[in-house]
């Protein structure tokens, strides 16, 4: 297969150029100057405007099976993720049962693989049941096929216990995936605690919430001198902390979401439950905080955090509805309005999603190089358009950004070659 | 017919034309009470109750009624009316009421006036006593005391100007309806 | 004047003008009250739903009694909030609740916003009993009505509000409304009991009771719940009493004329005393008999001056 005319975008070989790639049994076999010669006889796409991407790494989504298929199936959430040009989905462990054993992994990887659709990597769980007392039998899952551990969803309450889990993951190379919530802080809290929050009535969740937990998660790595990753963050002040400690020579990496990267706490103020998400949207000036902390390599990556509810679920009340929106086929979008929004180097954000997360798992992709796996998403800069319900492959349509208009879109996408997404 | 009174010399004449004829049919003062539909009702009963107080030298309660809330078109307009009170400073039980309005027109706001007047107690009659009679009527009331019967095409209103004070009647106006 | 609202959800919806044309209509609506029969016919063949989801006695019966003496038909449903979290949703209660056609429906609810959505969504009108922590309009409503009607005046007056501000949607449509108004407005709370924020709002804010009791004209204190000592806002009664509570002391230093609200149900002992609550400053019960008038003129206006079709 050839593709042929695109203006290739890899941040991991910092290439952009215009080239034609050919590829052969899943992996990259050539990346050519344009006009060279190309093999004959062999299926071509045309490429002639569009951008040549490697598949997006999207390392924190629920898919919500086994245990809550009315939200989102692996089938499901895989055509979505494909349709947003995401080959590579790294899924929490907040099923049910929770994956916190291999028989729980091994499922998820048969289900995904029997779909064939994207990279389902199932991330197992830190501790049993996701309730911070007992360690998961991590080495078993890594050999079913986890590639991290996290509870995400919920903080691991206890010091003692996060510290023996750091060191333990690291016994077998896991990295650890970290949601920085103090609970007795959040506490009912469903929006960002301020005037706002006065305001509507609705109760708050502080930024120390999620500051003190990522200060403390932060002090346990640098004692255990084990790499954590933090992910979700949503605060000025959580960037910071991560700055001194990156200064410091902490092993702490980071992601927040497009969300935070584009919405502030101000939509909430229609009691849209689209706009309830934990962390909480936050502050303008958190949200600059983030986007200059993208600008400036602190923020590693950018990961949707897709989260499916039922629409039933999300009609109740602000106070209590779920959690949570989805992402999958806003994510590229997204970052293609920061990158006009923000002058922000397109090829910068890609990392984010691409080489930073590849590299913090230790996967093989991320990348377009000679004889890297053909993960390839193919994305017209061009078209603007507006998301409709109708578009939404997810079970659930729990977007905010139903309505938006968007530029740019994807046209392709291919896993190992095989081309699991194409735009009518 | 004859000329409707446009300044105060000749709605004096008038009024002073419906006090006596007040005077004929209405022996027993000791039981009367007047009541004026706010706003023009109101004028009118208070100027005749300063007349007749004159002339028979006894007090005449006299009391002002706000109709707003017993109208049957409240849902029909866009405008809300605003609501003032009713001041009836005397039991209307037993009473002989004058119902004192300015206009008969359609007869819908002298309904209202009645159920209001029978909320706040028990009559023993009520008579009705109108400045002008246009005609026009959508219920079946007529007016006991009648200053004028005159004839308006229908976007005409015609309507009691009150003096500085408010307490008598500077002249009347014919003017269009806002369409 | 066209009245502009269908819906009655929040007091900051409402401009300084429309907040004195309600208060001034009351008065004709509170004359009402006083006849020996309390009923004129103005809505009549109207049907008014009161749809209460949370405990509440005076406000229902405030409204259900508003509706009657304009003779409306009323019909009341209670029931708790929780059994929305599963099963059928409130919209779904709702929905069912408009497809029997009512002209208005009144709300109290337990948690922000459904008010606003409910307007937003439905074509009746609807009134805001108290949505969570959000507004309690009706209620700043006759506090208003109260309060000038006592002195005459809103203007200048210099109103103390006390206690669980944090949580009181009260304190926040009182807030809102008084600054319209012209009042001042003085906060009195222990910092847990303040509102994130509070300093955006355009108060005073005040820990220390003593110095504004001597300031104040009005001395509003609210219900505070024996859950915030579960929350570690206070350490118990005791001390809240002490430090917050209205006693006789504390009446003793208030100024010539000033008068005491409560919005009610009260915790008596705890945030105000037998002296203060049934004092001769006390206009506790003349709020509660203003209630039913502002309300009366609010169903009024939502459902007479409103409907389109001349």
């Amino acid at each position: 297969m050839v593709i042929k005319g695109g203006r290739i975008i890899d941040p991991a070989n910092n290439r952009d150029d215009f080239a034609d790639i050919t590829v052969r049994n899943g992996r990259i076999q050539e990346i050519l100057p344009p006009g060279a010669a190309l093999p004959s006889g062999e299926e071509v796409i045309d490429a002639t405007g569009h951008w040549v991407l490697p598949g997006l790494i999207d390392m924190h989504a629920h898919l919500r099976e086994p245990g809550y298929e009315y939200k989102e199936d692996i089938t499901s959430g895989s055509l979505a993720a494909a349709a947003g040009g995401i080959t590579t989905v790294v899924c929490m462990a907040n099923t049910e049962p929770v994956n916190d054993n291999a028989a729980v992994t091994q499922y998820i990887i048969r289900k995904a693989s029997s779909i064939g659709l994207v990279r389902v990597l199932p991330v197992g769980a830190i501790t049993k049941g996701l309730k911070g007392k007992e360690l998961s039998e991590m080495g078993l899952m890594k050999q079913a096929g986890i590639v991290a551990v996290s509870d995400d969803g919920r903080p691991v309450e206890s010091a003692a216990v996060m510290l023996r889990a750091l060191e333990y993951a690291d016994t077998f190379s896991l990295p650890v995936i970290l949601h920085c919530e103090d609970r007795a802080l959040s506490a009912k809290g469903v929006m960002n605690e301020g005037a706002l929050s006065s305001r509507l009535g609705l109760a708050g969740i502080p930024a120390i919430a999620e500051e003190t937990m990522v200060s403390r998660d932060v002090l346990i790595a640098q004692y255990a001198g084990v790499p954590v990753h933090i992910t979700h963050i949503s605060t000025r002040g959580s960037l910071e902390i991560i700055r001194g400690a990156k200064q410091q020579g902490i092993r702490v990496t980071c992601d927040t979401t497009p969300h935070h990267l584009v919405l502030t706490e101000d939509s909430v103020g229609t009691y849209d439950t689209n706009y309830k998400m934990n962390p909480p949207l936050r502050h303008e000036d958190d949200r600059h905080a983030l986007v200059e902390g993208i600008r400036m390599n602190l923020v590693d990556c950018i990961a949707t955090d897709h989260a499916p509810h039922a629409g039933d679920e999300k009609a109740l009340d602000f106070d209590l509805a779920p959690f949570g929106i989805i992402g999958f086929q806003t994510l590229l979008p997204l970052l293609m309005k920061i990158h006009l929004e923000h002058d922000i180097d397109f090829s910068q954000l890609l990392a984010c999603v691409t080489k930073n997360p590849a590299k913090i798992l230790g996967l093989d992709g991320g990348a377009l190089g000679q004889g890297s796996m053909a993960d390839i998403t193919i994305f017209d800069p061009g078209p603007t358009w507006t998301l409709t319900e109708e578009m939404i492959l997810s079970k659930s349509k729990n977007s905010p950004f139903l309505g938006w208009t968007f530029n740019g879109r994807v046209v392709r996408t291919m896993v190992e070659g095989r081309t699991v997404f194409v735009s009518d | 017919m004859a000329e409707i009174p446009r300044d105060s010399v000749q709605v004096q004449a008038m009024l002073r034309k419906l006090a006596d004829e007040l005077l004929d049919s209405l022996k027993a003062w000791d039981t009367v009470a007047f009541i004026g539909i706010r706003t023009g009702g109101d004028l009118i009963a208070r100027s005749l109750v300063r007349l007749l107080e004159e002339r028979t030298g006894k007090r005449v309660p006299v009391g002002v009624l706000d109709i707003t809330l017993y109208r049957d078109d409240i849902t029909r307009r866009r405008a809300y009316p605003e609501v003032k009170s009713t001041d009836i400073p005397f039991a209307v039980d037993g009473k002989d009421i004058i119902l004192v309005d300015d206009v008969l027109h359609t007869g819908r706001s002298i309904r209202a006036a009645i159920d209001h007047i029978v909320d706040l107690g028990r009559p023993g009659r009520i008579f009705l006593l109108v400045m002008f009679d246009r005609g026009g009527r959508e219920l079946p009331i007529q007016a006991d005391f009648t200053g004028m019967k005159i004839s308006l095409p229908d976007e005409k209103v015609i309507k009691l100007e009150p003096d500085a004070g408010k307490e008598s009647i500077a002249g009347v106006i014919i003017s269009e309806v806002k369409r | 004047m066209n009245w502009p609202h269908k819906d009655i959800v929040a007091i900051a919806d409402l401009s300084r003008e429309e907040i004195y044309t309600i208060l001034d209509m009351s008065t004709s609506f509170k004359e009402i009250s006083k006849r020996d029969i309390k009923k004129v016919p103005t809505l009549r063949g109207k049907t008014v739903v009161l749809l209460f989801y949370e405990a509440s006695t005076r406000t229902r019966l405030s409204f259900e009694l508003a509706a009657k003496r304009l003779s409306a038909d009323t019909t009341a449903l209670s029931a708790s909030g929780s059994s929305f979290q599963k099963g059928e949703t409130i919209m779904d209660a709702a929905f069912n609740v408009m497809a029997m056609a009512p002209d208005c429906i009144v709300i109290r609810y337990p948690y922000a916003g459904l008010p606003r959505k409910l307007a937003r969504e439905l074509p009746c009108s609807i009134i805001n009993a108290g949505d969570g922590t959000h507004e309690h309009p009706t209620q700043a409503l006759l506090d208003m009505y109260s309060m000038r009607e006592h002195f005459g005046t809103l203007e200048g007056l210099q109103v103390a509000i006390v206690g669980d501000i944090a949580h009181s949607r009260v304190a926040r449509s009182n807030v809102y409304g008084l600054q319209k108004v012209g009042a001042h407005v003085t906060v009195v709370a222990p910092k847990t009991l303040l509102p994130p924020g509070v300093r955006t709002w355009g108060v005073d804010v005040s820990c220390d009771f003593d110095p504004v009791i001597q300031e104040a004209d009005v001395i509003m204190m609210l219900r505070v719940q024996r859950e915030r000592i579960d929350e570690q806002c206070f350490p118990d009664e005791r001390e809240y009493a002490y430090f917050y509570g209205l006693n006789k002391r504390r009446v003793d230093m208030m100024k010539p004329g000033a008068v005491i609200m409560h919005p009610g149900p009260m915790n008596r002992g705890v945030e105000i005393t037998h002296d203060a609550a049934d004092g001769n400053r006390s206009i506790i019960l003349n709020q509660v008999e203003n209630g039913v008038a502002v309300r009366m003129t609010l169903l009024y206006l939502s459902l007479g001056g409103n409907v389109n079709g001349d």
